[in-house]
């Protein structure tokens, strides 16, 4: 049996000699089998098994782009060079984007095109993204709920969605529904609300901000400021005194105590809002009117206005000139509307075909932002026979959608498209979502609830302090990586033409044949907006490890 | 809480609040159900309003539909309440009462959704089948009349949506190849279930299923690409590439143990070869005139065969793919050294400024050659910085040795699962078949657009692939791979016996998972022209025998998804249940 | 019994183990601060220490699953380098038993056994299903040979996982904590086998805590201490006549729980 010696160090003879010792050919062996070098002299295959396939799609490349693509890389001067790739996106675009929120015209530049494009990708998704947090998140909870009717129904939710592909929902959605509603004349309204629905899309009332809206902002930071401060102050006493108080109440309170005050500032100093008149109109302030009206109609009060036969109220109706969708319109419409005064709106492109209105007669006035209607002013025959009646403005306005002939007009406009992508992605991602949150509630064991049930919490403070947080931590992953998905599903707006990046790209490549370059642009701004996502993931994980440690 | 009604009685008042307490307290359900709180009262007010507002409105529009509805809830809302107050419950009012009125914003909230239900149901019942046709003959003009749905168009359609632009004369042969596979199915089927395996006709139906599976490409391609009639009968180069990538995917998918292989089986599919190459003869020589199995150009395929090939080739293709890109990312192999890295970046950033400042070629590819002197051409500052490109180089290396530490198959697999996951699969999809002629050989007659399609969302589905697959890997504890190590197995055998073999049990429900969304995205290939399921419906609402009907079609589909979904994820738990096994 | 289930094959050398000014690092941490050791052929040596000793990375330097930095480890004759030559050769002539059993949780106990020899020492499947019949009736579980690890008791698995290592037919077995993951009434019936397996002349190097098991079987006891050897000794001086006042401690709150 063994000996229970204990061996100095180094005196064994039949220890191998240590390798730098060892023969040439010994050594050289165990080099190459070393696993280390193994593994580079893998790699390093690898890579030139990569270069040659590489090489071998390439020279094709080569090639074909001489035969295919030379006419890829022409300069504005003709010539070839690889410098001038880029240079066909500085043409005239040529198409029409019906949905964008830059001014764009087709003869602006391919660039400008596919910034709109971009623009509208963005503004489809992020509305969804929210849309989808909101219904993913009551879907999810209601799959939870006690009553068996709404858990049923949202079961029925999630597999029916998850079950079928987005594009077919997205076909179903936009042609069989939101095309199916009735036309613009009878569009519905539902609970009288100032939404219209019909199958030119979703028509609703939208604040406008009028220039004063820069006043108000800065109160309404000042708000904002004092909420910090007054927390802040009313913690430390809290800390002080032990004394309880609501800080939120009394923060919000304040804020909304200098929102009022500010608003009722900005909209006494500001003086951007004016109306060009002749002078002989006998009005000099917005109140004269409701007089002009009376003697024009021959009444004694505005509201017999509504006994007065058609022809009649057609013929002492205003008639105005505003620019299409600005600020003014809306607040000057607000203003008559509240005193009841009929008046028919002429919406123009620019002030100068507003002017050629005004000038030819078939508008009696021109409401716009006073420096625009002095310059107007000053181009007119006799500009002293013309004045600038000041309108009040209050920093914001809404522009209330109204039936004018066989049409809408004001409000804002979401259109059959932009409606149907964005209920499409919403509908569809929150069903996912809703599984999601599902898993992140009934993550949080039983006996977390119980725990904070002994230590006498109130019902609203387990959730906030103790469910949520654990929730939050199995939900949020899953639910950035549903909203990138989102993000680049919004490329199926290709299915309803919604004129998105995807699409204003495709038909960029139809203009120009310009194929290489606007894929790479297409892939860069998608892979951007995935690294986007991607390195939020990644912060919110660190965040929460170094919490959980 | 349920349990109140029966237990407890002798507890505190305080105790026994609740709406369901022993002794009925109207004060103390009044305060629990809507003057709890602020919050609640508003919710409870909110509920009754739209409920009044909807009942009237539906008492007008549909008052037979909402007496009934209303009755049935009234009724069991008033058992409940009797059975609540009398403490005289039965199985039916304790259920309803826990499970529908178990307050009274949910009481209310059980109409509002039962009416709800009621409109859509009855919306779609009307439109549906009450005023819908079934009448296949019936054609446009026509067809608009009525105010529901018509049916027949899909009845009438039905070649278009089944099989595309495929000539009708030719669809008896995608019948043929359904009845084959499913026929191949329903026997491994019986020949796998619990009793039958054992048994001795059980193993010879698998075994006859397993040649059938071996045979299935051969046969697939017979019945759906067809047979060239003249010699070689078939082209040799088409052959050659078709086995190797089938013998690599089945090579792969036995190494990694996802399929089994028996020296008999392998013997067959050897021996099948050969057996299908005399098939094939013998099919041309007995059928000389060219009637049966003439060819098909793929792009002719179309409908719903159309969009069940994507399936079934992207899933096969990508699961070998998916596990390889897995395997990379998660290789930990010896980095490639600084020294080795650096003196090769900095040669080529040398090159490459050279030739991008003074030279003027860097290549032997001609259209590469000309005009590379960036600087010299440029025509602005932005310009002249981009001469110096080259200098990413040297940015590019040093990222690659701090993040991944040199290791190249763990960053080239990364790289391309996050580039590829990092875009939408309808811009891979275009740019495939945007992008395939310039890379194919000059010679070819160019890929038709089938095999770019097939290649691009392969490329997508194996980087989703790859990453459950890596999934599955990481949940393998790590005392498995050092018991492997510890045994003295290599590492292929180690992936192969132990790992691969864990995790692709764990990834079933996913996988399973993953082939429904492969099948459901297959529709984005319409998108890009594809004559799929999807696709037919444009060109069958452009007929202008059914000009404008969308609906039926679009619902059809959405139909025809869900059932097609549901049933194959049906069959991934029974299979993971089969395989789940009971034996960890 | 075969006469291989009586013993070992002969080693190649007479010390199987030598470990030289062996040096590991794990980042900053320095693990093993360069502990030395010989194992003569068919000894015994229990490791002890507490936790975070480094006991365990130093046994699991022995087959390659934690790689040194620095210093020479000799397995029967084989230095560990990076070759993989060595490593693959050195793995089989090795083997080894974990605290967490480690079997192959989709394979049957038999499939377990005979995976390596059939795969590594390429036998036939019937001389491997053979050997690991006869090892597993050793251990004394011929009859689970057929079922899965999951049906088996913690006791069992461990002792599956011997019986693993043994088929390999290694010189030398190591064994990590290998009865620390039992339930105390199993505890036993591994100990049984390694008692056994020792007496039959394995070489066998265990980290354990079983001061029973180490007093009665083990010729040799290393105490280790902060990645160094504090102490080395037989086991009755070892327990008895501790010399050094790291191991009187350690001792004492062993014992005295």
């Amino acid at each position: 049996m063994a000996q229970t010696t204990v061996n100095p160090p180094g005196s064994d003879a039949n220890i191998p000699p240590p390798p730098e010792e060892q023969g040439i050919g010994a050594r050289v062996l165990s080099y190459i089998f070393d696993i280390r070098f193994l593994g580079v002299l893998g790699q390093i295959a690898f890579i030139l098994l990569l270069i040659i396939g590489a090489q071998r799609i390439f020279s094709n490349f080569g090639s074909n782009v001489d035969k295919l693509g030379r006419a890829q890389f022409i300069c504005r001067d003709g010539r070839f060079a690889y410098r001038c790739a880029y240079d066909f996106m500085e043409t005239q675009a040529g198409f029409d984007i019906d949905d964008t929120v830059l001014d764009y015209v087709n003869t602006d530049s391919f660039w400008w095109a596919l910034t709109n494009g971009i623009v509208n990708t963005f503004r489809v998704g992020l509305l969804a993204l929210i849309a989808t947090t909101i219904l993913g998140t009551v879907m999810g909870v209601a799959r939870l709920s006690e009553n068996w009717l709404v858990s049923r129904l949202s079961l029925a939710y999630i597999e029916i969605i998850r079950n079928t592909p987005i594009l077919v929902q997205l076909l179903l959605l936009y042609f069989s529904v939101i095309l199916a509603l009735p036309d613009i004349k009878d569009a519905l309204q539902p609970f009288n609300l100032p939404i219209y629905l019909s199958n030119r899309g979703l028509i609703m009332a939208w604040p406008q901000f009028m220039s004063s809206a820069a006043i108000w902002l800065a109160f309404l930071i000042l708000g904002i400021i004092q909420f910090q401060v007054m927390w802040v102050y009313l913690t430390r006493r809290e800390e002080r005194t032990g004394q309880d108080s609501n800080k939120v109440g009394w923060g919000i309170a304040g804020f909304l105590i200098i929102a009022v005050i500010g608003w009722f500032i900005s909209a006494s100093v500001s003086d951007n809002e004016g109306l060009l008149i002749a002078d002989n109109a006998r009005i000099d302030q917005v109140e004269d009117f409701e007089n002009v009206m009376l003697s024009r109609a021959g009444i004694n009060h505005i509201s017999e206005l509504e006994t007065l036969p058609e022809e009649e109220l057609t013929a002492v109706t205003l008639d105005v000139c505003v620019l299409r969708e600005s600020p003014s319109e809306a607040n000057f419409v607000n203003r008559l509307a509240r005193n009841g005064i009929p008046f028919k709106i002429s919406r123009n492109g620019s002030p100068a075909k507003a002017m050629d209105k005004y000038v030819d007669g078939s508008c009696e006035m021109f409401a716009a932002p006073v420096s625009i209607l002095a310059a107007e002013r000053a181009t007119l025959e006799n500009p002293n026979d013309h004045i600038i009646v000041p309108i009040d403005e209050q920093p914001l306005v809404w522009s209330i959608p109204r039936f004018e002939r066989f049409n809408i007009i004001g409000g804002t406009t979401l259109t059959p498209e932009y409606f149907a992508l964005f209920l499409g992605l919403t509908i569809f991602y929150a069903g996912g979502l809703a599984e999601v949150v599902r898993a992140g509630i009934l993550s949080v064991s039983k006996g977390q609830t119980e725990a904070a049930r002994a230590l006498g919490l109130s019902e609203g403070q387990r959730l906030n302090l103790i469910v949520l947080p654990q929730a939050l931590r199995v939900i949020i992953p899953p639910l950035i990586s549903t909203y990138l998905s989102l993000m680049k599903d919004t490329s199926l707006g290709v299915a309803v033409a919604f004129q998105d990046v995807y699409l204003v790209s495709q038909t960029l490549m139809n203009q120009s044949g310009r194929a290489l370059q606007i894929m790479i642009i297409l892939m860069l701004v998608y892979l951007a907006i995935s690294l986007f996502f991607s390195a939020v993931l990644n912060w919110y994980n660190d965040r929460v490890v170094i919490t959980e440690r | 809480m349920a349990s109140v009604t029966t237990t407890a009685p002798s507890k505190p008042p305080v105790q026994e609040r609740g709406t369901f307490s022993k002794k009925f307290n109207f004060n103390y359900f009044v305060q629990d159900n809507v003057t709890g709180s602020r919050g609640l009262i508003i919710w409870v007010s909110f509920l009754a309003l739209i409920n009044l507002g909807l009942l009237f409105q539906q008492f007008n529009n549909a008052p037979g539909r909402t007496w009934i509805i209303f009755g049935i809830w009234a009724v069991t809302v008033l058992g409940t309440v009797v059975g609540e107050l009398f403490t005289l419950h039965i199985g039916a009012t304790r259920w309803l009462k826990e499970n529908m009125f178990n307050s009274v914003s949910n009481a209310l909230l059980t109409l509002l959704l039962a009416l709800l239900v009621g409109i859509v149901v009855a919306g779609l019942w009307s439109w549906g089948v009450v005023n819908a046709t079934f009448d296949p003959q019936l054609t446009h003009p026509d067809v608009r009349t009525f105010d529901g749905a018509s049916w027949g168009v899909i009845w009438g359609a039905r070649k278009l949506l089944l099989t595309g632009l495929l000539e009708p004369e030719q669809s008896w042969r995608v019948i043929l190849w359904t009845v084959t596979i499913l026929a191949l199915w329903a026997l491994s089927f019986i020949g796998t279930r619990e009793q039958t395996r054992e048994t001795r006709w059980g193993t010879l139906v698998r075994q006859f299923a397993n040649v059938g599976w071996l045979l299935s490409p051969f046969l697939s391609y017979i019945f759906l690409a067809g047979l060239e009639y003249t010699e070689p009968f078939i082209d040799p180069r088409r052959l050659i590439i078709g086995t190797i990538v089938f013998s690599a995917i089945m090579g792969i998918l036995w190494f990694f143990k996802v399929i089994q292989l028996t020296p008999i089986t392998t013997a067959l599919w050897v021996l099948s070869w050969p057996a299908a190459y005399l098939m094939w003869r013998g099919i041309t020589l007995w059928n000389a005139n060219a009637e049966l199995f003439t060819t098909i150009d793929p792009d002719r395929w179309g409908g719903l065969l159309l969009t069940v090939i994507f399936a079934i080739f992207v899933n096969l293709l990508s699961l070998p793919i998916g596990i390889l890109l897995a395997l990379g990312r998660r290789a930990d192999v010896q980095g490639i050294p600084w020294w080795i890295l650096w003196p090769v970046a900095i040669g080529l950033t040398a090159w490459g400024l050279y030739s991008s400042t003074f030279g003027n070629c860097i290549g032997t590819i001609p259209a590469l050659c000309e005009n590379v002197n960036l600087w010299a051409t440029s025509r602005n500052t932005v310009e002249q910085i981009v001469a110096f490109w080259p200098l990413l180089i040297p940015l590019a290396t040093w990222a690659f040795l701090r993040s991944f530490n040199g290791n190249f198959l763990q960053a080239f697999s990364v790289l391309f699962i996050e580039i590829i996951r990092g875009v939408p699969l309808i811009t891979l999809l275009f740019m495939a078949i945007i992008m395939a002629p310039f890379f194919l050989p000059e010679d070819s007659q160019g890929l038709s657009n089938f095999w770019a399609v097939i290649v691009g969302y392969t490329i997508f589905t194996s980087s989703y692939t790859a990453e459950l697959v890596r999934g599955g890997l990481q949940a393998i504890p790590k005392g498995q791979y050092e018991a492997a190590d510890s045994l003295g197995i290599n590492t292929l055998q180690k992936y192969r016996f132990i790992i691969l073999p864990q995790a692709l049990r764990i990834l079933i429900p996913p996988l399973a998972g993953a082939v429904i969304g492969t099948f459901k995205s297959s529709s984005l290939v319409a998108l890009v022209g594809m004559i799929d399921l999807v696709g037919s419906t444009k060109a069958i609402i452009a007929n202008s025998q059914w000009l404008g009907l969308r609906t039926e079609l679009y619902v059809f589909m959405f139909v025809l998804y869900f059932l097609v979904s549901s049933i194959v994820s049906w069959y991934s738990r029974r299979l993971e249940e089969r395989t789940g096994l009971g034996v960890r | 019994m075969t006469a291989t289930m009586e013993g070992p094959e002969a080693t190649k050398v007479k010390d199987v183990i030598v470990c030289r000014d062996v040096h590991k690092w794990y980042g900053d941490f320095e693990a093993l601060k360069g502990v030395d050791l010989t194992v003569t052929a068919g000894e015994v040596v229990v490791i002890l220490g507490p936790s975070g000793s480094g006991k365990s990375t130093f046994i699991r330097c022995m087959n390659r699953l934690e790689e040194h930095q620095e210093g020479r480890i000799i397995i029967d004759g084989i230095e560990l380098t990076h070759d993989v030559r060595n490593i693959s050769e050195i793995r089989r002539e090795v083997g080894m038993v974990f605290q967490q059993f480690n079997l192959f949780p989709h394979l049957t106990v038999l499939e377990n056994i005979t995976l390596a020899p059939i795969n590594v020492r390429k036998w036939t499947r019937e001389k491997a299903e053979d050997l690991a019949v006869t090892w597993l009736t050793r251990v004394g579980i011929p009859e689970q040979a057929d079922k899965y690890p999951g049906q088996l008791s913690g006791g069992q698995q461990q002792r599956v996982a011997i019986a693993r290592a043994l088929t390999m037919q290694p010189k030398i077995l190591l064994f990590d904590e290998p009865t620390s993951a039992l339930d105390p009434e199993m505890i036993s019936e591994v100990l049984d086998v390694m008692r056994d397996l020792a007496r039959a002349g394995y070489t066998i190097v265990a980290v354990t805590h079983e001061m029973g098991f180490a007093r009665e079987v083990a010729n040799r006891i290393i105490f280790m201490d902060g990645g160094e050897i504090v102490e080395e000794n037989t086991p009755t001086d070892f327990f008895n006549n501790p010399t050094h006042e790291r191991t009187k401690l350690f001792l004492s709150q062993i014992l005295n729980h």
